[in-house]
């Protein structure tokens, strides 16, 4: 445990660049500035009905910030994961010690999932100022639960795709971004239950104050689950760790020498 | 007893190239020289030896365990790298604490040893300082602290002089002696003979991904004296000693390169002799003989060529049955 501590401090600390720190304030700001600009635009063309304002404020913030922020998040911090180590040449360090290369993908994994998460309650905390609802702490608390939810699937998603493809791993987690969780997750389809999205939506339909006219709507029917809140919960988590245990074995098996070029 | 490595029948190939090929051997605890030149297989060797690499054919055992992904085995070993790959953003004392931390040390412990080891290497005054503004010996040095810094009972090192100065590699050769001293197993893999020489008098030769001989230094000197080689002598009265090693027999040829340029002391020319023989060393003794007896000016003796990898050329010839 104390390795798992000490890779998550460094890697933390590695982290922490001028770069790295100005993608976190585009990723928490990407919503509020959403949120501000669909005001603006309701001050412009008139406000939504009452009734209707949870359900729109719930599903912008859903989709800007589960979605959007975490998985932006994830991608960037767990994708080239495995990556750098090979491409600094530091992964042969990691590689002689006890269980290094666990602990490394264990400490990436959650230095991913503090990244995205702290960018999704900053996000989420400043957005639900500028909603105009009579509820906003039920949006708030549901949209938080679902980045805590979103972030660590997310990275440890992003973390074994890094650790499959190695090379040109920002590429794969983009390509897989759009074709799986994006495209195959909103297919009105039984195989749209593999992705993190049907999970989350799912579970944004229990939590969230949504109208029940939207709740039932056809789209809604095809694209989200009906069983209970623990199942997802239970999904979700089977996700997580089945990927980040998946991610480890398939570093264990591959074979990175110390000349790192040729493994890249 | 248990040897330090053994390697059964082991072979390494990278889709249809050969890393290592069909490579046995029994190493007793101690401190060992791997020699070979640039591509001859030693990093594929070491990968194996530290697990990273799985013999496609063949067993490989290190302190009488199976090296791939085995916990205890890292525990027992240390690994310095013949590349950098170190984080730059972080201090040398940083970097070596968390090393040991990754080995189980507590926060405390790690960095208590981590200073100790830094102080080790002679890193004392810089130690707290980013690593990106080390000079290329302060970080080989901090490479060799974290190889050491979990007391392992082998050290494992690739071409730990390499990109040093004559200084830094004192300082590394008096390290890594203090470390022998100590009676610990260390394996050095290098291309340069005399960097092994001053550590150790065990040699593996390795060329071709292959074994091609094993031996203390004497042994590697006198398979050196029995290769082909080429000897250079830039002298005066180079056509008297020319006919002088003809006379006896020890060249296979003998040529001469006049120079234009006249030798200031003695008014005559100082041609270039190029000595092709099988026997160094006895051809070397008579030359000490004769150049004082025929008064003889010498301004350059050499080989022609790299002696260490004229013998790995030979030893390769010899292994295909070319000599």
């Amino acid at each position: 445990m104390n390795a798992l501590l000490a890779m998550f401090r460094y890697e933390l600390r590695k982290s922490v660049t001028a770069g790295r720190v100005a993608w976190w304030f585009v990723l928490a700001m990407f919503p509020v500035l959403i949120t501000v600009l669909s005001r603006w635009v309701q001050s412009k063309e008139g406000e939504i009905q009452l009734d209707e304002r949870n359900s729109f404020w719930s599903i912008l913030l859903y989709v800007a910030i589960p979605c959007v922020c975490c998985a932006m998040s994830a991608l960037l911090t767990a994708g080239p994961a495995v990556a750098t180590e090979l491409e600094q040449r530091s992964w042969v360090y990691l590689a002689t010690r006890p269980h290094g290369i666990a602990w490394l993908l264990l400490g990436k994994f959650l230095v991913a999932t503090l990244w995205a998460f702290t960018a999704a309650a900053a996000a989420v905390s400043l957005s639900v100022l500028f909603i105009n609802t009579p509820n906003p702490g039920s949006i708030w608390l549901g949209i938080l639960r679902l980045a805590a939810l979103a972030a660590p699937a997310y990275s440890a998603t992003y973390l074994l795709l890094g650790a499959v493809f190695p090379r040109r791993s920002m590429v794969f987690c983009v390509m897989y971004t759009v074709g799986v969780e994006v495209l195959l997750g909103s297919f009105p389809a039984v195989v749209n239950r593999v992705t993190v999205q049907y999970r989350l939506r799912s579970l944004l339909t229990q939590w969230l104050p949504l109208s029940d006219e939207i709740r039932n709507s056809t789209a809604m029917q095809y694209t989200i689950g009906s069983s209970s809140a623990p199942l997802h919960l239970l999904c979700l988590a089977g996700i997580t760790i089945g990927f980040i245990l998946l991610a480890i074995a398939l570093t264990r098996l591959r074979q990175f020498t110390t000349a790192a070029e040729s493994d890249l | 007893m248990t040897s330090m490595i053994s390697l059964q029948n082991v072979t390494r190939l990278y889709g249809t190239v050969l890393g290592v090929n069909d490579i046995s051997l029994e190493l007793p605890c101690g401190a060992w020289g791997l020699l070979g030149p640039n591509g001859a297989g030693k990093s594929t060797l070491l990968n194996l030896l530290i697990g990273q690499l799985k013999p496609t054919r063949g067993r490989v055992e290190v302190l009488g365990m199976q090296p791939r992904n085995n916990a205890a085995l890292m525990r027992r070993m240390g690994f310095c790298p013949g590349f950098e790959g170190v984080y730059a953003s972080v201090s040398g004392l940083d970097w070596v604490t968390f090393l040991l931390q990754m080995q189980g040390r507590s926060t405390a412990a790690a960095r208590r040893r981590a200073i100790e080891c830094m102080e080790q290497v002679g890193m004392q005054e810089s130690m707290g300082r980013p690593i990106a503004s080390y000079s290329r010996g302060m970080r080989q040095r901090t490479k060799l602290a974290q190889a050491i810094s979990h007391e392992p009972e082998l050290l494992i090192l690739d071409e730990p002089f390499s990109g040093l100065d004559p200084i830094g590699r004192s300082q590394m050769t008096d390290l890594l002696r203090s470390w022998i001293r100590e009676g610990r197993s260390i394996v050095i893999a290098s291309h340069v003979l005399h960097e092994i020489e001053a550590l150790t008098q065990s040699f593996l030769l390795i060329s071709g991904g292959r074994l091609l001989a094993s031996g203390t230094s004497e042994e590697v000197h006198e398979l050196l004296y029995q290769v082909p080689m080429e000897l250079h002598l830039r002298c005066t009265k180079a056509r008297r000693i020319a006919a002088l090693v003809l006379e006896t027999g020890l060249a296979d040829s003998v040529t001469i390169q006049p120079s234009p340029v006249i030798h200031s002391e003695h008014g005559s020319s100082c041609d270039l002799l190029r000595i092709s023989t099988r026997s160094a060393e006895p051809l070397a003794s008579a030359l000490m003989n004769w150049i004082p007896a025929e008064q003889v000016t010498v301004l350059e003796f050499r080989t022609a060529d790299d002696s260490l990898q004229s013998l790995f050329n030979s030893l390769m010839k010899i292994h295909r049955g070319e000599l």
